[in-house]
């Protein structure tokens, strides 16, 4: 694959002279971000890929719009080390993402998950299952079936004896 | 090759393109990978976990496959008892959460008879909710079905 032209020609020049060499990430949809390799090596599928010398051109994120890639970068940004002062800043910055009762909440997260997933951002991928973990908590089977637009496979008899199984659990 | 056929090619590109496309939104939390249903999984504690088993199949699975995770370790619990005279037995229980670090005494009456009282000697409590606490049994894990009693707690 060729070097893609890059957005941020200025910076993109010489990306492996200098203190810090930059990579270069292309979305799903084609959108290409530069970013610092000390940043980027969060990921371990990526720090995998530099380290044996594969990072060299344009690193195709197949799995990942450029909205999401972009989110992903600036958690990366936030969780580098020395960028944020503080803990207590760091975990207000996260606590975005605590609140996932709406549609459009509930989408960012699981694209967030996926491409963290996908990446093997270990930091990100706990942020997002505990987003998902604490907005289910307290809800009931169906409201759980809700909330993930999830059918039940289970035949009526086999879910009424589950539930009977553990019936203090269900109750409400 | 000639222009038509061309554009025929290039027609059937672009519909399976828009075929791809449209077939994207369904890859959603249906279809959520078990390792990361896992993920999940291990972040609630047990009573919650049931009750998510039970969303679908697969989620079912994932609930049998993982394993407790630090913040859900099973409570811990103190029993003790003497016997103040001939027939009769006063007995101290208490169930504590380590990660809630809440204390919980188990009413005297429910355990002052004899069976009752064995049950608590070789139970570990796992998890509580709405005011119940779930006992299971060490040595019948092994059985399809654990043994499991309930308690309620003061």
């Amino acid at each position: 694959m060729s070097t893609a032209a890059t957005a941020d020609a200025s910076s993109s020049g010489d990306t492996t002279e200098g203190s810090v060499r930059l990579l270069t990430l292309q979305s799903e949809d084609g959108e290409v971000f530069e970013v610092k390799e000390t940043i980027a090596t969060q990921s371990v599928t990526i720090k995998g890929m530099v380290d044996d010398d594969c990072a060299t051109s344009t690193i195709p994120v197949c799995n990942v719009t450029g909205r999401t890639l972009a989110m992903v970068i600036e958690w990366w940004n936030k969780h580098e080390i020395g960028a944020v002062s503080n803990e207590k800043e760091l975990k207000e910055w996260e606590s975005q993402f605590d609140t996932i009762d709406d549609k459009s909440d509930r989408d960012d997260v699981y694209d967030l998950l996926m491409a963290a997933n996908y990446l093997n951002i270990p930091t990100l991928l706990d942020c997002c299952t505990s987003a998902v973990a604490e907005a289910i908590k307290g809800k009931s089977t169906d409201e759980m079936r809700e909330f993930f637009d999830i059918k039940s496979d289970f035949d009526e008899k086999e879910e009424d004896a589950l539930r009977k199984e553990n019936q203090w659990a269900f109750e409400n | 090759m000639s222009e038509r056929e061309v554009l025929s090619i290039e027609e059937e590109s672009k519909q399976s393109y828009e075929k791809e496309k449209k077939s994207e939104p369904q890859q959603y939390w249906p279809d959520l990978q078990k390792d990361l249903v896992s993920l999940i999984l291990e972040k609630l504690p047990w009573s919650e976990r049931l009750r998510l088993s039970l969303v679908c199949k697969t989620w079912k699975e994932c609930f049998h496959e993982i394993k407790n995770t630090h913040e859900f370790l099973p409570w811990i619990m103190c029993y003790k008892w003497h016997a103040i005279n001939y027939g009769r037995v006063e007995s101290i229980c208490k169930v504590a959460d380590p990660f809630a670090q809440k204390c919980f005494t188990v009413e005297e009456e429910e355990a002052t008879n004899g069976t009752e009282r064995e049950i608590f000697v070789s139970a570990v409590p796992c998890t509580s909710s709405h005011g119940w606490v779930l006992f299971v049994r060490f040595w019948l894990v092994f059985s399809r079905e654990p043994n499991v009693n309930q308690t309620r707690l003061n």
